[in-house]
């Protein structure tokens, strides 16, 4: 469980949250997203503790520990390590500070990572495995991954994905993930929390947002129903409605069409863009 | 961390070492241009000190070089360690290596160094370490501790004249010139420095520099004027 109470954070003048309030139960996976700057990583800094809140506070889990970084891994998007170290003194250096006896490396073997490379030499996807395998060692209870696996290539990409599945289905993990490629992981989020202006203006579980927002694809508007956003082509519009009720079916004029999370998303954002 | 800690530290050591290969240089200087006159072993004894100094004022600056350099305070905020261990990791081995070296240096030397240098190798060391936080470049910081340093001296300079007119063991009052402007000195620059580095996260550290220099700024203005004021009385009172 992380519980987030009355949190108030500020980068100088700019505020980013007030009084922000947020629950996560154990186990749950949830996507966070929203427009860039509006607080997404700056949200999994504050949950990760490498940013200190002005106001509120983060609990976690009591069976986390006295400090919950020992068991939280966060994969950050600025993949911040000691780079002047070589590979094997940051594994030892990491090893050191966790008090692992052991590391697996076979993750690092499967991308081709030289043990005496320095940590400066590697490229991003490298980078990104390294860290991940760095974080999974620690067995962590809480995961939070920010956008970092967009700019990785296909295969890494799978192979990152593929510890994260195979971690969910070992246990209990509470995964946090920050606007990463939807399809790549549309099945792994159970809830979903749009962030708008350093607030939450959505905040669904995954098949109750897939029934709330849809596609109309007519020449006009359809009446009584809140329009995200809308593209329009010369002869019709795709409207993006939130929330819809199945009630009112009988009632719209055009085809009403399923999205999947990518789209819903790409839905939401692009409405605050307009 | 202890570990990476004391390699960081060996390394600042070996690159202060290499003052002491320019005095076999400068004794050919000396010999064939200038003529000062210096025999090779004050040359060795001068050149130790100085190392020794140079060695106090670096390892104290480049504390957090490592995660300038390589961009790793979210990395270091990330780990279970509490700012008490971070800090105690990084200044340990740093202070240890200092000792060993101001040691060796009096065992060269062959007089009580470590006793008459100790606590202005204590002030360089400090003053660097807790300026370090807010000054990103060695070449900044060690002007800020050249100017720490002229305020300890003369602060000592005030003491001791104050001293003259009491009584007392001429050691005693040796120590009492160097410990109170050091502790004068250093105690709101570090408290400065811990308050801040306490509270310290990933943001950018402009943004985080308010109590520090809300501390120190005024303190060292206050120091500076009192130190003006109190020669300036003292001369006039001899």
């Amino acid at each position: 469980m992380i519980e987030i109470r009355g949190l108030s954070f500020s980068y100088g003048k700019t505020n980013v949250f007030k009084d922000f309030d947020l629950s996560i139960p154990e186990g749950q996976v949830c996507l966070v997203t929203g427009i860039n700057g509006v607080g997404k990583s700056t949200l999994l800094r504050l949950m990760a503790g490498v940013l200190k809140p002005d106001k509120g506070e983060i609990r976690y889990d009591a069976r986390l520990g006295a400090d919950p970084r020992q068991k939280l891994g966060f994969v950050s998007d600025a993949l911040s390590l000691y780079e002047s170290l070589t590979v094997v003194e940051a594994i030892g250096f990491h090893k050191s500070v966790y008090g692992l006896s052991s590391f697996d490396d076979s993750l690092v073997r499967h991308t081709k990572i030289g043990y005496g490379q320095k940590v400066r030499e590697l490229s991003t996807g490298q980078r990104t495995i390294f860290h991940l395998s760095l974080i999974l060692s620690l067995e962590p209870e809480v995961l939070l991954v920010d956008e970092i696996i967009h700019s990785i290539d296909a295969y890494l990409r799978r192979l990152f994905l593929e510890q994260i599945v195979q971690l969910l289905s070992k246990r209990r993990l509470t995964v946090v993930m920050v606007n990463v490629n939807f399809h790549d992981i549309e099945q792994l989020i159970e809830r979903v929390i749009l962030l708008k202006s350093g607030e939450i203006a959505v905040d669904e579980n995954i098949e109750a947002l897939k029934a709330k927002v849809k596609k109309i694809v007519a020449q006009n508007p359809p009446a009584s129903l809140n329009i995200l956003s809308r593209i329009d082509y010369a002869d019709y519009s795709e409207f993006f409605v939130y929330p819809f009720n199945d009630r009112l079916r009988g009632t719209i004029e055009g085809d009403i069409l399923d999205l999947n999370l990518t789209e819903i998303v790409s839905a939401f954002i692009g409405g605050e863009y307009a | 961390m202890l570990r990476k800690e004391i390699g960081d530290a060996l390394r600042k050591l070996v690159e202060s070492l290499v003052f002491l290969v320019i005095i076999p240089f400068m004794y050919i200087v000396d010999k064939l241009v200038w003529k000062w006159g210096l025999d090779y072993r004050s040359l060795i004894d001068t050149g130790f000190v100085i190392t020794l100094l140079i060695y106090a004022v670096y390892a104290g600056g480049t504390v957090f070089q490592s995660e300038r350099k390589d961009r790793a305070f979210e990395y270091l905020f990330s780990l279970p360690l509490t700012r008490r261990k971070i800090i105690l990791a990084k200044i340990l081995p740093r202070l240890g290596i200092l000792t060993l070296l101001g040691a060796a240096a009096t065992i060269v030397v062959g007089r009580g160094l470590l006793v008459e240098a100790g606590i202005t190798v204590l002030v360089l060391f400090f003053s660097s370490l807790f300026l370090s936080i807010a000054v990103f470049s060695i070449a900044i910081n060690i002007f800020g501790v050249g100017l720490i340093y002229l305020m300890f001296f003369q602060g000592g300079r005030v003491v001791g004249r104050f001293l003259l007119k009491i009584g007392g063991s001429s050691y005693l009052k040796w120590l009492v010139t160097q410990s109170v402007p050091a502790a004068v000195l250093l105690i709101p620059l570090g408290i400065a420095f811990w308050l801040t580095f306490k509270k310290m996260d990933a943001r950018p550290l402009k943004l985080q520099m308010k109590t520090y220099y809300s501390i120190t700024l005024p303190a060292l203005f206050v120091l500076a004027l009192l130190i003006a004021l109190f020669s300036r009385s003292s001369m006039a009172g001899l």
